[in-house]
């Protein structure tokens, strides 16, 4: 064999290359176990495994077994309503007209291309392979929010000049609720109007739905809670007793807990309209409130943090140690944990576990004003500030991990989506797509032609597939709406 | 590696055949690795015995060169850590392959397939891993003509159905 080869030339050489090779290659997948073939896919991600379809009949079949796709990503990744048509009310048109620039949105000429795709909900992949599907579909989500183009937006028209404090999403309702005296109910996926709360005699100012679905609740200052039915807009309860506006609300199951400017809290059964207990103990007005069903957190202008005992009607812990009213919180019920963000500039993060006058775990240190808005997970906490700036924080240790600059105004409102998105809402007109793993701004959402000049962003609401934006100005620069994104994908 | 095992005497060793009958001594603690042989060994009684097996253990499937090679892997990693059982659940990663385990395991697709089998016949945990991982690096960043020929498979899609399934699976480009 060696004197074949020493008298060979290389077209020779190459010829027996060619024959010989192939006996040393092997088809792995279609030759080991059904076991083993899935333990090397499953070394690969989703798009190498698309290739793997495409290679023969017996790779795609490999390929497509439900439990590589399942065990690619964890299932928070892979929970999204179903998918939606939003081409009809609002949706019909976009909300791309004068004054609003969506830099990324479909051009009007491409929309009728992106309805007739948004047809066929589920497609051939999902008949064959369901968790390949819901794979490459959550994929193309997230890539929606990232990158794609924005295939849908409406304008929901409502509240005429006045100012959206409040906004709420539950499956497809979404509630706004204004300094108009009135709350307006929509129905996303249609894009209409669906009820009209009137009744408040003053403005509201905070507003729940029920984890259930039944109820909408507003509070507002001509001091009383009203109770109304989701599902045929009728009023169902005006509960009366505090003595000055109702400014922040929380709710577990039928108990409801508002706080007010009257410096107390009452726990209320929104099912009975009944009213519970009265918490008092804050010697100035309650600015905002959480609850677990058992332990209420309240925040107040008299620069504390209260731990009540909701049963008792007890308070069981002051924090102290902010020098400044508090104006927002967050509470993780199963660490016992609680951010606290004041106008002294700082956020605490509290253990209230721990023996008294050592609460504080941490004092994030950075901002230059008031925080609207906290996320946390897992030891990460992100927030907005009035100082134009997000900051991405580890609570344990109160470093900051990232600043995140960009907007020329203050932040609102925040909401952390997918696995690394925030999005934020601004004074200075805009919306904002960050990515805060890596510390970068992926994208303008949402440009205001009138920010800068009056227009703003007051608040931001999501669901997974859905970016809700409650705009306006208070110069009548900007007419009050909201403005709805569409992240949505079918399943293949 | 190979030496010092050799060097210790009081180490006591293992007497195993592949399946064209060559006979090989492993240390103990080197065999270890296998979680078949080992359950074998405590099975049958044989890890009482302060002395070698008489009689080797038979391992079918695994022909002498492959079987050098397994032996010769387990030497080198039988003082590894035991992976804990939340290996499974990280995140995919096929490039922390160790150094040695790549130019280990830099042999003709036949001797890797050969490998795998019988890592996976007598159970030896790491080596499956890291062979798997090899074989999905190879497949990695391809094109599937490029897969195709990097494995000799043959196109059996008719031009119909290849068309269908290229379209299905180009929703990771758009």
């Amino acid at each position: 064999f060696t004197r074949l080869l020493t008298v060979s030339d290389m077209s020779n050489l190459r010829q027996l290359r060619a024959i010989i090779e192939p006996h040393f290659q092997r088809d792995f997948l279609s030759c080991l176990p059904v076991e083993i073939g899935m333990k090397i896919l499953q070394n690969l991600h989703g798009c190498d495994l698309m290739k793997v379809a495409q290679v023969s009949k017996n790779w795609k079949l490999m390929s497509e077994i439900d439990t590589i796709w399942k065990c690619l990503s964890d299932e928070d990744f892979l929970k999204h309503p179903e998918p939606t048509d939003r081409t009809t009310g609002a949706w019909a048109a976009t909300a791309m007209t004068a004054g609003i620039t969506i830099p990324d949105h479909v051009p009007h000429c491409a929309l009728d291309v992106q309805r007739f795709m948004k047809q066929n909900k589920y497609g051939a992949i999902y008949t064959r392979a369901p968790d390949k599907s819901k794979y490459l579909r959550a994929e193309k989500i997230e890539r929606n929010w990232y990158l794609n183009s924005i295939i849908g937006s409406a304008i929901l028209r409502g509240h005429e000049d006045h100012v959206i404090t409040c906004m709420q999403i539950h499956n497809d309702l979404l509630v706004t609720g204004s300094d108009d005296n009135t709350l307006k109910v929509w129905n996303i996926d249609t894009g209409s109007m669906k009820f009209n709360l009137s009744g408040h005699t003053g403005g509201v100012w905070t507003s729940q739905i029920s984890t259930c679905g039944k109820y909408i609740i507003s509070g507002s200052t001509d001091r009383t809670v009203k109770v109304w039915d989701a599902v045929t807009g009728a009023l169902l309860q005006t509960l009366q007793g505090h003595t000055s506006t109702v400014r922040c609300m929380a709710m577990y199951g039928p108990l409801l807990v508002t706080g007010s400017r009257d410096t107390t809290l009452r726990i209320w059964n929104v099912e009975h309209g009944t009213h519970l207990r009265t918490l008092m103990g804050h010697h100035a007005a309650v600015r905002c409130v959480q609850f677990d069903g058992r332990i209420v957190v309240s925040g107040g202008y008299d620069f504390t943090v209260k731990v009540w005992d909701a049963d008792r009607g007890l308070c069981i812990r002051t924090l102290t140690g902010h020098n400044n009213r508090v104006y927002s919180l967050l509470f993780e019920s199963e660490r016992s944990i609680v951010c606290s963000g004041s106008l002294d500039t700082t956020i605490r993060v509290w253990d209230f576990t721990r023996p008294e006058g050592q609460e504080c775990v941490s004092l994030l240190q950075g901002h230059t004003s008031l925080t609207s808005g906290m996320q946390l997970r897992g030891n990460i906490l992100v927030s907005c500030n009035a100082d134009s700036h997000v900051r991405v924080w580890d609570i344990r240790d109160g470093a900051c991990i990232h600043i995140l600059t960009g907007h020329r105004s203050a932040i609102t409102s925040l909401q952390w989506l997918g696995r690394t998105m925030v999005t934020t809402s601004s004074d200075d007109g805009t919306v904002k797509l960050w990515d805060i793993e890596r510390g970068i701004l992926v994208r303008d959402l949402i440009t205001l032609d009138s920010g800068g000049n009056g227009g703003c962003i007051w608040r931001l609401c999501s669901t997974s597939t859905m970016l809700a934006c409650a705009v306006g100005s208070r110069n009548n620069t900007e007419e009050t709406k909201v403005i709805l994104l569409d992240f949505d994908a079918v399943f293949p | 590696m190979a030496e010092t095992t050799a060097a210790a005497p009081a180490e006591r060793t293992i007497k195993i055949s592949s399946s064209d009958n060559e006979i090989f001594m492993v240390p103990r603690n080197v065999i270890r690795l296998s979680t078949t042989i080992n359950t074998l060994l405590q099975d049958l009684g044989l890890d009482d015995e302060e002395v070698t097996n008489p009689e080797p253990i038979p391992v079918q499937n695994v022909t002498a060169p492959i079987l050098k090679k397994v032996i010769a892997w387990c030497q080198y990693h039988y003082q590894d850590a035991t992976p804990t059982d939340d290996s499974d659940n990280r995140e995919k990663r096929t490039d922390d392959i160790a150094s040695w385990d790549v130019e280990f395991l830099k042999v003709d697709q036949g001797t890797l397939f050969e490998l795998i089998l019988a890592a996976n016949y007598l159970d030896i945990k790491g080596l499956l891993d890291v062979t798997c991982k090899t074989v999905a690096n190879m497949i990695k960043g391809k094109s599937p003509e490029e897969i195709r020929r990097t494995f000799n498979i043959k196109n059996d899609f008719t031009p119909e159905e290849e068309e269908q399934i290229r379209k299905e699976n180009a929703w990771c480009e758009d």
